[in-house]
């Protein structure tokens, strides 16, 4: 399936598109930062007043939606006064392996320190699944379809299965589309323990970030920022082929499957979460617009997703 | 316009029954009271009774690895659906079948003994963790049934089992899979029952959907699927389709978190795209399946959007038999709703009894004889996502 990609936004620890640019051209990768996701800048899309209630996980995913958002218009963002430029007939679909862990917690918290008759009623509702997509919605002020996905099995692949249907049933001209993860201190000592009975060596850190895309119908590519991507879940005798003379990206926890089958693939960010196939794939479109051939790798179990690119510039 | 899908088995499992007939035939001619369960937290102030499964009926249900109770009603009602189509794993086997299923519990990190010890700095058993990562319900089922097809866990709160339908339509519609079993699964849990009642939208009697005396919800469990087929496999199989999946739309309010907006705008327009997708208009609809819930808010603006879009349409709501399944419930209803398209029987609104006059319409109250061929089933969720779909009796 090809969608044309007319627009990125990243928010990750340390990261910004730019620098992700400049790391991806230098084939160097980016160590995954220990601290939390600054997400100040959405004080530019929107008053603080209005953010006050918005968490972390949401805080991550709006930003990172709204630079997808600028980046598609190709303008600059003032301040929250000017009005973020939305794409004719938009929906939103957004993919994360765990959901908004945090207030999650926040609300366990609630029920143990002041017991279940006190509890957080604000925790609850903002722990619910879809409401970062939903927040999306309210702060733009845009009725359209909007759905939330929630698996650590390949949910870059879903989300861009989903994107493609509905774009090709003309649910939406224009999707946009993000996935994400927030680190806690919980799932950190987790990860650290699971890796650990498993007698796993690899000390990837847990990351979080929000990376979104900017998507519509093929037949645009053309006029598309960066082209068009074209997917594909195969079974893994069929990836070396499909990869020859390409730089591969894949999530870093994935390059010694990929070894394995003698594909040598690298990962632009040191980090390990459910959905680092989404910085691959946004590190892999930058390449790609640099006119250097790339494709992003995502494992969906047994088989991989092959995701190439078509430059307009090429 | 988006073309007909067929439907060629259900399966379905909720404190109203343990298959799709008994369920069905509880909601015909029984009568179903909440209860309260044992594995929910229940103090003086948060006493709101709830609709279980009983455990007999998925004790059956292998629980190697440790899957969720959610996980296991949703394979109880898969295989009850596999067993209807009647094809052997052989032949599944050699059929691309994907899993969409939509949930809200399911796919949560409600582990809250696991985080309290934790806090408490305890290295505490992982058990309930490698529990949590086999049991994310669309690969937890393609697992359980060997499946190679698309697999993605829909969590649109309680709008997901019917956008998990609406996106499994879509699959076979671009051809992604020859079959997809859609539908969504949800378990009572201690954390979305205290977040319910901290929210005060659940009653401590049985809830009253529509009724001028209802006082909110009450929580319920289950899991249901439709078995949808694409068009080169229905031949290849030889399958009588029994329904078929027509328009689906999907719309967000952007007016409030846990709200719906004060006009309906969010569901009209869900409802308009199912209407226009499916190419029928409001008057062809012979009966609605309503979200229901119980609650003030959601029963005055569902009722006032199902008077401004139709005209004496009967409607039903069936959360009085099986509580609020939350991610579950548009399955759950979907699945009901074909069954009354196919045995011209719709079932009472369990609860209501008394009419609102700030809603001005009633839902069916009694077991009605119905000759409809179109009918629709509508979900409200948190975050304001409301979705519809039309559904086509079939000819079997």
């Amino acid at each position: 399936m090809r969608l044309a990609i007319t627009g990125v936004g990243l928010a990750a620890a340390g990261i910004d598109l730019e620098q992700l640019k400049k790391n991806v051209v230098n084939r160097t990768i980016i160590q995954s930062l220990p601290e939390k996701t600054e997400t100040a800048e959405l004080n530019n899309y929107f008053s603080p007043r209005k953010l006050r209630r918005v968490d972390h996980f949401t805080r991550m995913t709006m930003l990172a939606a709204c630079r997808a958002m600028q980046d598609h218009a190709d303008i600059s963002q003032d301040d929250f006064k000017t009005q973020l430029p939305i794409p004719d007939d938009m929906g939103i679909i957004i993919g994360s392996g765990y959901g908004p862990s945090e207030t999650v917690f926040d609300f366990l918290d609630s029920i143990i320190e002041h017991g279940a008759e006190c509890a957080s009623p604000l925790s609850f509702s903002h722990s619910v699944h879809n409401i970062p997509a939903a927040t999306i919605s309210l702060f733009l002020n845009y009725q359209c379809p909007c759905t939330t996905i929630c698996q650590t099995y390949a949910p870059l692949t879903t989300a861009l299965n989903n994107a493609a249907c509905w774009i090709t049933e003309g649910r939406s001209k224009n999707i946009l589309l993000g996935l994400v993860d927030e680190k806690t201190p919980l799932l950190e000592h987790n990860t650290k323990r699971m890796l650990d009975k498993k007698a796993s060596n690899t000390d990837i850190p847990l990351g979080e970030g929000a990376c979104f895309f900017m998507l519509s119908d093929a037949s645009e590519s053309e006029s598309a920022k960066y082209g068009s991507l074209e997917f594909k879940t195969i079974r893994q005798n069929d990836l070396a082929d499909m990869c020859k003379d390409s730089a591969i990206f894949a999530p870093k926890r994935t390059i010694a499957r990929l070894k394995k089958i003698n594909v040598s693939a690298e990962a632009s960010l040191s980090a390990d979460m459910p959905t680092a196939a989404a910085i691959e794939l946004a590190a892999a479109v930058l390449y790609n617009h640099e006119n250097r051939p790339s494709v992003c790798i995502e494992q969906a179990g047994k088989k991989f997703t092959h995701i190439c690119f078509h430059n307009n510039r090429r | 316009m988006d073309s007909p899908v067929s439907i060629c088995a259900t399966g379905c499992v909720c404190a109203a029954g343990s298959d799709t007939e008994s369920c069905f035939e509880t909601m015909l001619n029984g009568h179903i009271l909440p209860s309260f369960h044992g594995t929910v937290l229940y103090n003086q102030k948060m006493h709101s009774p709830v609709f279980s499964v009983n455990e007999n009926w998925i004790s059956s249900v292998e629980c190697s690895p440790s899957y969720t109770k959610t996980a296991r009603l949703l394979f109880k009602a898969t295989q009850e659906a596999l067993t209807q189509l009647g094809l052997s794993s052989d032949i599944l086997n050699t059929l691309n079948i994907g899993t969409c299923i939509g949930s809200s519990t399911g796919a949560s990190l409600n582990f809250k003994s696991f985080y309290q010890e934790w806090r408490e700095g305890k290295d505490t058993d992982l058990k309930e963790i490698d529990s949590y990562l086999c049991s994310n319900p669309a690969a937890a089922l393609a697992d359980y049934f060997s499946l190679s097809g698309p697999v993605q866990t829909v969590t649109n709160a309680c709008s997901s089992g019917t956008d998990a339908l609406g996106i499994g339509a879509s699959w076979i519609r671009q051809g992604l899979c020859d079959l997809v079993i859609a539908g969504g699964a949800d378990e009572l849990s201690e954390i979305s029952y205290t977040g319910f009642s901290r929210l005060m939208i659940t009653s401590h009697e049985p809830c009253q959907p529509f009724d001028k005396n209802r006082k909110g919800l009450n929580l319920g469990e289950g899991a249901a699927v439709l078995i949808l087929i694409g068009e080169k496999a229905l031949q290849k199989l030889n399958v009588t389709p029994f329904g078929k999946i027509l328009g689906y739309g999907t719309y967000s309010d952007a007016h409030h978190l846990t709200a719906p907006h004060p006009d309906g705008q969010g569901l009209k327009k869900a409802i308009h795209h199912a209407l226009l997708r499916s190419d029928i208009t409001a008057d062809n609809i012979g009966f609605i399946n309503a979200h229901g819930t119980g609650t003030e808010n959601n029963d005055r603006i569902e009722g006032a959007v199902i008077n401004d879009i139709f005209t004496d349409t009967p409607f039903t709501g069936i959360k009085g038999f099986t509580g609020h399944t939350l991610g579950a419930a548009g399955a759950i209803e979907a699945v009901m709703t074909v069954m009354s398209l196919c045995k011209s029987q719709l079932m009472p609104t369990e609860g209501f009894t008394e009419a609102d006059p700030d809603i001005i319409i009633c839902p069916v109250q009694n077991k009605t004889k119905i000759d409809a061929r179109y009918a629709l089933s509508e979900s409200l969720a948190f975050g304001g996502n409301n979705s519809a779909i039309v559904f086509e009796r079939g000819v079997a």
